[in-house]
């Protein structure tokens, strides 16, 4: 659905996205994670035909971004949350759609079935008439996501969907994004928000100007921190710990919270052979598991590395 | 270029202009100020330079009600009347007008009598006689024959109303520097740009939908206001001059060729600007410069090195042609997307 080749774009000089290839499948919820100005908002820029790329191509299924008339295309086909909502303050709820499913094509009939799905899904659809600028952070929000899905895109770009929106509006408008993943839309998802990430997104690319990553979490976390069984006895001592960190196989022996956090390749054999171990040196298990590491861990770990 | 896609800009943008109270100001004061309260000013000045431009007078208090125009009117007493185009036979005429008319074997007291011609045994008393032909079998009592030709009331008069014509360029001017504030840089500071750009929409539909949704309340003040102007003034000096001094060929002209240069330019000027300021206040300040070449025709004509008449405003209108065309390829390479979101302050 998506596919970058080299995709550079600076400004002044400045690198705002350097050698970006990436590829996204259809019906994939993709997400872009990395710190401010690592060029997230800059490639989705370039990806709806905002701006054009410095050097290197774009794609969006068989369009190239930046040339007409796949620019064109493109436009037609792709839904954009940008970081502000932007809508009309002065006109109404309705009003701000209709323009949008108007300038999108979306015939009248139709646009207006559409407008009352989409606000009766975010629970709005009684407040249609009212001005934008009477609503909270929360309901704009949920009006811009419905004004990047009124013509139904077959890709979504949602840029810092929950930023500044209190936990509550935050949830709803998660809630929503899975919904759509459950539907089979395309979305690609620009957060700060490592645990909304997490949660919502099928493979996850950690940007800082370059691709420094990309995979599922779960894969991140194996690839840069491996695996880790975390092993917790009713009383950890010294000598204990000393004889798992005597095991060859085992990479990295960590203590926290009363537990030992073991770093090796594969616990699925190596474990039964730490619990021995344990056993021998007089300690006397609780409790021995698979330890998965955050997201956010990852993330300082690849930016920490990057900076 | 798609219409339908430039018309869907223009209605959006125009119902959220009719939201804004400072652009329904702007609409409406303007326009009262430009074409009520100055022709109001200027009636004065008309009532005065038109007697004084007609030499010793009778002394006369006309308060014509009643209008004849075209008619053939015959054994008839008339009184407070304007008669117009009219062949007046046998007839009693008092406190009246009249214009372009035969009198045949008529009475005439207390009138003022514009290009008539008097045949037949008539009598022409106490009245003021501009361009009168009066046949030797009738007679004239203490009656004024006028030195100056109607047709050089004319002229002061079109001078007067041509001065009005530079402060009526104000309003096809100056509405659309408020305006487009609003539409332009409204929209900039409001990041609604952004979505907007996303849409499958050219940069030309943009720009041309936004400047529509400006070019058309303004041209639609401005000629409500020209209607309203021209009633004013032809109501306000019939009764004095006994002629409607507008429509003028120099104001239709003004109207509807320089009014609609100088909208184009004004919202030309402030797309251009959109792009380097940052509020809407510093927008209409640097958009207000549109009223440049306006001074620049006034001082022209203060001065005296020019007159109103067309000629002129051709040259002129060829002056704010040429500016418009390079503000208008300004605003174009400036409404581009990329422009907007990499370059626009």
């Amino acid at each position: 659905m998506i596919r970058t080749e080299e995709l550079t774009r600076t400004f002044n000089g400045t690198v705002a996205v350097d050698s970006l290839s990436l590829e996204v499948s259809e019906g994939e919820v993709f997400g872009f994670i990395g710190p401010n100005g690592a060029g997230k908002t800059t490639t989705v820029r370039i990806l709806c035909c905002l701006i054009g790329p410095t050097s290197g191509r774009a794609f969006i299924g068989e369009n190239e971004c930046g040339r007409e008339p796949d620019s064109m295309n493109i436009r037609q086909m792709v839904g954009l949350l940008p970081e502000s909502p932007g809508l009309y303050e002065r006109l109404s709820a309705y009003r701000n759609l209709d323009f949008y499913g108007q300038l999108y094509g979306v015939k009248d009939g139709e646009r207006a079935e559409r407008i009352e799905e989409l606000l009766t899904m975010l629970k709005i659809w009684k407040r249609k008439d009212e001005a934008i600028s009477t609503f909270s952070k929360g309901m704009r929000q949920k009006i811009a996501i419905a004004r990047a899905l009124v013509h139904k895109p077959r890709l979504l770009f949602l840029d810092e969907p929950t930023a500044g929106l209190d936990p509550e509006a935050a949830r709803t408008v998660r809630r929503f994004i899975l919904n759509l993943k459950k539907e089979g839309g395309t979305i690609f998802l620009n957060t700060h928000n490592l645990h909304e990430a997490e949660r919502l997104c099928d493979r996850i690319g950690v940007l800082n100007t370059r691709l420094i990553a990309v995979g599922s979490p779960e894969e991140l976390a194996r690839r840069y921190w491996g695996r880790t069984t975390a092993l917790r006895v009713k009383t950890l001592t010294p000598r204990i710990t000393e004889a798992v960190k005597g095991l060859d196989f085992v990479v990295n022996v960590q203590e926290q919270d009363g537990q030992l956090l073991i770093s090796l390749d594969d616990p699925d054999e190596r474990n039964p052979v730490i619990a021995k171990a344990v056993m021998e040196n007089g300690g006397e298990i609780r409790n021995i598991s698979e330890f998965k590491r955050g997201l956010e861990e990852v993330y300082l770990k690849l930016i920490g590395g990057s900076t | 270029m798609r219409f339908d896609k430039i018309w869907i800009v223009a209605r959006k943008d125009m119902a959220e202009l009719r939201t804004n109270k400072y652009v329904l100001y702007t609409l409406v004061f303007m326009p009262v100020i430009m074409a009520v309260v100055i022709p109001f000013s200027f009636l004065p000045v008309i009532y005065t330079g038109a007697f004084e431009t007609s030499g010793e007078q009778v002394e006369l208090e006309l308060t014509p009600s009643v209008t004849f125009t075209d008619q053939k009117i015959n054994r008839t007493m008339i009184v407070n009347a304007t008669i117009e185009n009219c062949t007046v036979r046998s007839s009693y005429v008092y406190s009246s007008r009249i214009f372009n008319s035969t009198l045949l074997d008529t009475r005439v007291n207390g009138s003022e009598l514009v290009n008539v011609s008097v045949a037949d045994v008539s009598v022409l008393r106490n009245s003021n006689l501009w361009n009168v032909d009066v046949s030797p079998s009738s007679t004239t009592v203490n009656c004024a024959y006028l030195d100056e030709d109607p047709s050089d009331v004319r002229i002061f008069v079109d001078i007067v109303l041509n001065s009005m014509i530079l402060f009526f360029m104000m309003i096809p001017a100056v509405i659309p520097t408020v305006i487009a504030s609003y539409s332009f840089v409204g929209e900039k500071t409001n990041k609604s740009l952004e979505p907007l750009l996303a849409t499958p929409t050219t940069d030309g539909e943009l720009l041309v939908g936004k400047s529509l949704s400006i070019f058309i309340p303004t041209m639609i003040a401005t000629f409500i206001s020209f209607v309203v102007f021209t009633i004013i003034i032809d109501v306000g000096t019939y009764p004095v001059l006994g002629f409607y001094p507008v429509p003028t060929p120099v104001w239709v002209y003004s109207v509807f060729v320089l009014g609609p240069l100088f909208a184009i330019m004004s919202i030309a000027l402030n797309v251009y600007v959109s792009a380097k300021v940052t509020d809407v206040r510093a927008s209409q300040q640097f958009g207000s410069l549109v009223i440049m070449p306006l001074v620049l025709l006034m001082v022209l004509a203060i001065m005296g090195i020019i007159s109103l008449s067309i000629g002129y405003l051709l040259v002129f209108t060829l002056f704010v042609a040429l500016i418009d065309v390079g503000i208008v390829y300004l605003s174009i390479k400036t409404f581009k997307r990329e422009e907007i979101l990499v370059r626009w302050k």
